[in-house]
């Protein structure tokens, strides 16, 4: 990449963005002694991205974070003069084209590059899913791969598709910036540290700037654990709770907090059915084509991406068992999320009273309500039981 | 005030009030097991033997108890804090502390206020009891007056659903393990007061021995529901039927997965180095009751005695019988079928680490997460509806809810307010 470039990586979702923007993060003082800045406030500028793309906020429905963060990342890209910068959120490959276009000339127009990382379509579809379920979606896996899968013409293509018709998502970009601006690197699940090395070409930064980090919390969740939280979230949504809840004590809580068990080699993954192999074959050899196509330069083996992933029988699993120390980490995530261990131990000793199960989820101005109501009452009754008692002796009186 | 409490202070009436001679040499009881009129009729458990389902029928029948001529003392379902007070038993809703002596004497002042007839108290604290305690209890309350009941159940089935019960306080230990340790004399490693509370030859000798074996009744708990509150209303001279059980308040035992659960629950949180009373608050008194709301899965089973645990279950069940058999005190009920032990499950049934459906995971969870507060959630349910769904909660426990409710927001702020002039 020549000197005043900005490298825009846009992910998609589930290709080891999150590997990378720690590495990205974690070096950032190497980075800035070769001359390369990595630009935002974070490992992801996720609101930021978030904002231009019009993608809600994981604490509100339908509302995304507001522009000013978009605002602050371009002004604080524009005004590096570092000779190369870096930009990574996978939130931008949610981009329609001509949110695509405003974000190039916001980013120095003809300055931008595009890094695009892939993977098997075989590999992202039940990490996807089961990212999903941390988001608090119910849908059961198999149920949600036919949706995804096996969605009628006249309906529009899933949202899914957006990120992960990667063909598409390639073009859309390149429309934008031109073909010889875009790097499709195909990630290797034997070698993770792949990516990073790849991006220090890119960047011109000597080798082993970026550190693969061992980070348990990357990790996706297991079947049972996945189920867990899935039934989690049907629970959740009988309570009819709200979305900013969810995402504090769950999406990034419990479901965070759990990834620190180390699960046991035999607990089972988060597998595809069989059924669903020769759709996915098609579609990523559709892809793949595409891509090489195109005209984009590719890093890595492309035809990796046509790879089958480990499957199972079409049996759906039905009800899968959830070994206690899940159901623990779970429950003890959501405790921890709360906050109510924060300072506990400074209040030892000091009663605790237990509400009955009854009052648990009545806001305190409702009980204080029905309070006053029997208060009301009572004293009512009161009232009328005197009047009995002194309107007879009145009489004998009269 | 509540609707019961009202009716219980208007029937305060002197004019019905009966002097308490006049009941014992009244008429004579048409059923042999009625108590004779100004009898207190003590139920002191001992825990997983109904107690909860008898003491909320009582409850939701106060006014026609009234009615009736029976009084069931105490402002709650079940008067824990007066028992706790009295036996010297520490209080988990108290962080460990026992209640003052207050909690017992205003339970004693109500029992010796009641105008009607007779008179039933029930916890099963009271099994804790140590001989000293007993002879207090039976003075306050009248040797002349008082009469025992106590509930029993089949040991081995005692054995499984108080291990659950320690789960679901706090322990730690797998069920092969604490049964180990329970079965073995003079191991008290887990749980000290196992054998004080279901050596029931030795509980009911313990009253008896006090209060004579003609003021003892033992209730033999049936398979058959309904069979022990039959029983009370026999001895409290009530019509049939007028004790309702309501399922909700039935207090199941965990299942095994169900536990299994809780159990690496607790074991995770000791780990976490956290405080006793947090758990006790979250997981006894928020997760587990509110798991105990939803009706098992009948795939998910209760723990089941091991092979090896057999022999010396039987011995005890056995003595058991034949000591309270050899009593004098009265029976209602078959006391045979306290000594029958079930056939241990086939081959190597385990009763550790045992998985469980997601939803048991995702009911502790989220019954964790209503305990804490922050499931509260504001909704257009009218006050009155509101009023209508917390009928069973007693006006004085929602008086004290918004007191806590503003102490904890209070020193939630306090807290953050002090963390900030850590900072600047």
């Amino acid at each position: 990449m020549p000197e005043g470039s900005l490298l825009v990586h846009i992910g998609p979702h589930k290709t080891g963005t999150t590997a990378l923007q720690a590495a990205l993060w974690r070096g950032r003082a190497a980075l800035l002694e070769q001359g390369v800045r990595h630009i935002g406030q974070s490992r992801n500028p996720s609101n930021a991205v978030r904002a231009v793309t019009g993608q809600s906020s994981p604490y509100a429905v339908d509302t995304p974070p507001a522009m000013r963060y978009w605002h602050s990342l371009v002004k604080e890209a524009n005004a590096a003069h570092e000779p190369r910068r870096v930009i990574s959120s996978e939130f931008f490959a949610w981009a329609k084209p001509d949110v695509i276009r405003g974000i190039v000339d916001d980013l120095g127009g003809e300055r931008v590059h595009i890094a695009v990382t892939l993977r098997s379509l075989g590999r992202v579809m039940p990490s996807m899913w089961q990212q999903n379920i941390q988001a608090g979606t119910v849908a059961e896996f198999d149920a949600w791969m036919r949706q995804m899968l096996e969605r009628p013409p006249d309906k529009p293509p899933a949202p899914f598709w957006t990120l992960h018709r990667h063909d598409q998502l390639i073009a859309r970009w390149a429309d934008a910036v031109g073909t010889d601006r875009v790097t499709v690197i195909v990630a290797d699940d034997s070698d993770h540290a792949f990516v990073l090395r790849v991006f220090e070409e890119m960047l011109g930064l000597r080798d082993g700037t970026l550190e693969m980090h061992r980070d348990l919390t990357n990790r996706s969740l297991t079947l049972p654990e996945a189920e867990a939280v899935r039934a989690f979230n049907v629970a959740f949504k009988a309570e009819q709770l709200d979305r900013a809840l969810h995402a504090r004590v769950m999406r990034f809580g419990a479901a965070q907090l759990m990834k620190e068990r180390e699960p046991s080699p035999d607990e089972p993954r988060v597998e595809m059915p069989s059924w669903a192999l020769d759709h996915v074959d098609r579609i990523s050899r559709a892809m793949v084509d595409g891509i090489v196509a195109s005209g984009v330069r590719i890093v890595g083996n492309v035809e990796r991406l046509t790879d089958r992933p480990p499957s199972r029988s079409d049996d759906a699993p039905g009800v899968v068992p959830v070994p206690p120390s899940v159901a623990a980490a779970m429950t003890m995530g959501v405790l921890v999320a709360t906050g109510a261990t924060r300072g506990a131990a400074s209040r030892i000793g000091g009663p605790q009273f237990a509400e009955p199960v009854e009052l648990l989820r009545v806001p305190t101005y409702q009980v204080i309500g029905v309070v006053l109501i029997r208060t009301r009452r009572s004293i009512g009754a009161r009232l009328v039981a005197i009047r009995r008692r002194v309107l007879p002796k009145r009489k004998a009186k009269d | 005030m509540t609707g019961p409490i009202a009716e219980e202070k208007t029937s305060l009436d002197p004019a019905t009030r009966p002097s308490p001679t006049s009941g014992a040499a009244g008429a004579p009881p048409t059923d042999e097991v009625q108590l004779p009129e100004g009898t207190r009729l003590l139920h002191i458990g001992p825990p997983k033997t109904g107690t909860t389902s008898l003491q909320s029928a009582l409850y939701a029948a106060r006014p026609a108890l009234s009615r009736a001529g029976v009084h069931h003392a105490g402002r709650a379902r079940n008067p824990a804090a007066a028992a706790q007070a009295v036996t010297g038993r520490t209080s988990m809703y108290l962080g460990g502390v026992v209640p003052p002596m207050s909690r017992w004497e205003r339970l004693v002042k109500d029992v010796r206020r009641a105008e009607e007839p007779r008179v039933i108290i029930s916890s099963e604290f009271f099994a804790d009891a140590t001989q000293e305690a007993i002879r207090r209890i039976v003075h306050d309350l009248d040797p002349d007056r008082i009469h025992i009941a106590v509930t029993v159940r089949p040991l081995a089935s005692i054995l499984t659903s108080q291990w659950s019960q320690y789960v679901a306080d706090g322990m730690g230990a797998p069920f092969e393990r604490w049964l180990e340790a329970t079965l073995t004399p003079d191991d008290r490693r887990y749980s000290p007061t196992f054998w004080v509370r279901h050596r029931h030859d030795a509980l009911v000798a313990r009253w008896a021995d006090v209060v004579g074996p003609e003021r003892v009744s033992v209730v033999v708990v049936d398979a058959e529901r309904g069979a022990v509150l039959r029983a009370f209303e026999r001895l409290l001279g009530l019509p049939r039927d007028m004790l309702v059980a309501d399922p909700d308040l039935a207090n199941r035992s965990l299942t095994l997965p169900e536990t299994e659960a809780v159990r690496a629950f607790n074991v995770q949180f000791k780990r976490a180095g956290l405080p006793k009373p947090l758990l006790a608050r979250v997981m006894h008194f928020g997760a587990t009751r509110a798991m105990k709301l939803a009706p098992p899965d009948p795939s998910w089973l209760a723990a089941e005695l091991p092979a090896w645990s057999l022999p010396e279950t039987r011995r005890i069940a056995r003595e058991i019988v034949d000591n309270i058999a050899g009593s004098g005190v009265r029976v209602i009920g078959d006391l045979e079928s306290l000594a029958l032990v079930p056939e241990a499950p086939p081959g190597d049934t385990p009763t550790a680490d045992v998985p469980g459906p997601p939803q048991i995971a995702a009911g502790m969870a989220m019954g964790v997460l209503l305990a804490t507060g922050e499931a509260r959630r504001d909704s257009d349910i009218t006050v009155e509806t509101r009023d209508r769904e917390l009928e069973r909660v007693p006006l004085f426990v929602l008086g004290t809810a918004i007191a806590i409710r503003a102490r904890d927001a209070a020193r939630r702020r306090v807290r953050s307010l002090r963390r900030l002039g850590r900072v600047s």
